[in-house]
């Protein structure tokens, strides 16, 4: 009886624990979505506003006045991290496919290439990568950002182990007696097998373009060609900081992400946990 | 017919191979070599980045005997250490939680905490910016308000921004944006563990702290090892945040200059590629030197 009320006891406490923790990741999105809908001096007043205000329209307007081509920024963002994140899907199927059910003159080569490259860290290719984009004349053109990117070795590396686990030579081998052609066999064997990971891949690209600060910081020069990050930080330090505007940008360019995670978080929650009880 | 067939099947893997062929040897193997190349070398007379003359080590001297690369050293381990610990040690209690209670109202704590993780550096900086702002920014409301508690009319007001205090800020940001994605990787980590042993601990009367120690932390030594080790790869590349915080500037004193700041400022403001690829190699060497560490810990896995 006793033991049993302290385990209740521990128990509450640690609801309590994880209930302050959840606050301390959300509350400063919280705070994000209110300071949109204040004014630049309510959101630096004592106290704090922590329910929404009547200043989202204002805040909208300064945010067009500060950031003429903000939503143009917004559709460079999307169209740079969508296409990055569909040519990673087809080119790392493809290259995923070669590796894994094909044996061919220099394969081993080039894998101990690719593992060993992913032991140096980017920061050994932004130098050269400028000069690169000068040279080919690529500065404050989207395609800067994407084709460095188009074909991530990790990518390649997790479909090729994918495939090897998700299908074995054997079904190769039968798809190629029942008729199949080799491109028939990506088709019609592979790809439906690997859609999972080939989402995985999308998404975490899709992301890892979006969020990307560093490339778009060398490559990018003219505001009006900004992804939404690098307009957003523009704003930063030039004079008073319009911070009701700012936060308004902000959420609008994180609301997506919230949603999308919304969307698959019954997903992540299968996947990471629920397998546990299996 | 046979022989077409024959044909196709050597040429298909190349067919498939070819824009990934094209894409490494252009943007990874060539910037790797390139950027050793220059590393070793002087800008030339005509200022050219491929008319060069070559200068042995003397761009590593350079960098090594440059204050600025000791400063960035010794900020970027102390930030790496001070985002990196507390990253583990909120999230191996959370996982665990998590994992013990799995109802479906705790999906909403997964949620916050893995959102940072998706959120643009740049956004999450202007907030954090807005949130510590000096003079009236709601931690320093909080703050004062608990200080005067204590202190009645001692007012009470940090500067986050000055020298002694970005690096907290920088680590805290840092810390708040992982700690998601690591209690992702040991919820998927606590997958394995055997279910037998909580029952067992239990029945011994061990509580939820005691069953941590001794039954999760030894079943997921393997990944724990792991996610350290990523952890302070990460970190010594850090960039983003420490950016983005000090405004491009390193913050007063230079006290949230990282290395990959300080590379990024000899490349893109001083316009020094030849010395910021010396510099990039030697951070390159120094996370060579923890590879045996990692590899020791895969081999055990």
């Amino acid at each position: 009886m006793n033991k049993n009320g302290r385990t209740h006891l521990v128990t509450e406490f640690s609801l309590l624990g994880i209930l302050a923790l959840t606050l301390f990741f959300a509350l400063p999105f919280w705070f994000m979505f209110v300071f949109a809908t204040h004014t630049d001096s309510a959101i630096f007043s004592v106290p704090t506003p922590i329910w929404f205000g009547n200043q989202l329209q204002e805040n909208y307007q300064s945010l067009l006045r500060h950031l003429p081509a903000f939503w143009l920024n917004v559709k460079t963002s999307l169209y740079i991290s969508s296409a990055t994140a569909l040519l990673n899907i087809l080119l790392c199927a493809l290259s995923g496919c070669a590796f894994a059910i094909y044996d061919f003159p220099g394969k081993g080569l080039l894998l101990k290439a690719v593992i060993l490259s992913l032991l140096f860290p980017s920061v050994l290719t932004m130098m050269p990568t400028a000069i690169m984009v000068s040279f080919l004349d690529w500065f404050n053109q989207p395609r800067a950002l994407i084709i460095p990117a188009a074909c991530g070795s990790f990518g390649v590396l997790f479909i090729k182990q994918y495939i090897e686990q998700a299908i074995t030579q054997d079904m190769v081998d039968a798809a190629r007696v029942n008729g199949c052609n080799e491109l028939q066999v990506f088709r019609h064997v592979v790809l439906p097998a690997i859609t999972p990971a080939l989402a995985s891949v999308g998404l975490l690209t899709f992301i890892g373009a979006w969020n990307n600060l560093l490339t778009p910081l060398i490559v990018l020069k003219d505001p009006n060609l900004f992804t939404a990050p690098l307009a957003l930080r523009s704003l930063q330090g030039v004079g008073a900081m319009p911070w009701g505007a700012i936060c308004l940008g902000a959420s609008l360019t994180t609301l997506p992400f919230v949603i999308l995670l919304a969307l698959t978080a019954r997903w992540i929650y299968r996947v990471t946990y629920h397998n546990a009880e299996v | 017919m046979r022989y077409r067939i024959l044909a196709d099947k050597r040429l298909i893997p190349y067919l498939y191979l070819t824009p990934f062929i094209l894409l490494f040897l252009g943007f990874t193997l060539f910037p790797l070599l390139y950027s050793l190349w220059m590393a070793l070398h002087l800008p030339g007379e005509s200022g050219s980045w491929l008319d060069m003359t070559f200068s042995g080590l003397a761009n590593f001297r350079y960098v090594i005997e440059d204050d600025w690369f000791g400063v960035a050293l010794h900020n970027t381990l102390w930030i790496a250490l001070l985002a990196g610990l507390p990253q583990h040690l909120i999230a191996i209690p959370l996982a665990s939680f998590l994992y013990r209670h799995s109802r479906r109202k705790n999906l909403f704590s997964l949620f916050f905490c893995f959102l940072p993780y998706l959120t643009s550096s740049v956004v999450i900086a202007l907030v954090f910016n807005a949130l510590f702002s000096r003079d009236y920014g709601l931690i320093n409301q909080l703050l004062d308000t608990l200080w005067q508690l204590v202190h009645p009319g001692a007012p009470l007001q940090i500067d986050w921004y000055d020298a002694e205090h970005i690096r907290w800020l920088i680590a805290l940001v840092v810390c708040w944006k992982h700690t998601g994605w690591n209690t992702l990787l040991y919820l998927s980590a606590m997958r394995n563990l055997n279910k037998d042993l909580f029952e067992a601990a239990s029945l011994e009367g061990a509580g939820f702290w005691r069953q941590l120690v001794i039954v999760v932390i030894p079943g997921i030594k393997p990944v724990l090892l792991l996610a350290l080790g990523l952890t302070l790869v990460g970190n010594l590349q850090l960039f983003d945040e420490a950016y983005l915080l000090t405004a491009g500037t390193g913050g007063s004193g230079q006290s949230g200059l990282t290395l990959m700041m300080y590379i990024f400022n000899l490349a893109f403001v001083e316009g020094d590629y030849a010395l910021a690829s010396a510099a990039a190699w030697l951070i390159t060497v120094l996370l060579l030197l923890l590879l045996p560490i990692v590899k020791k810990v895969i081999r055990h896995e």
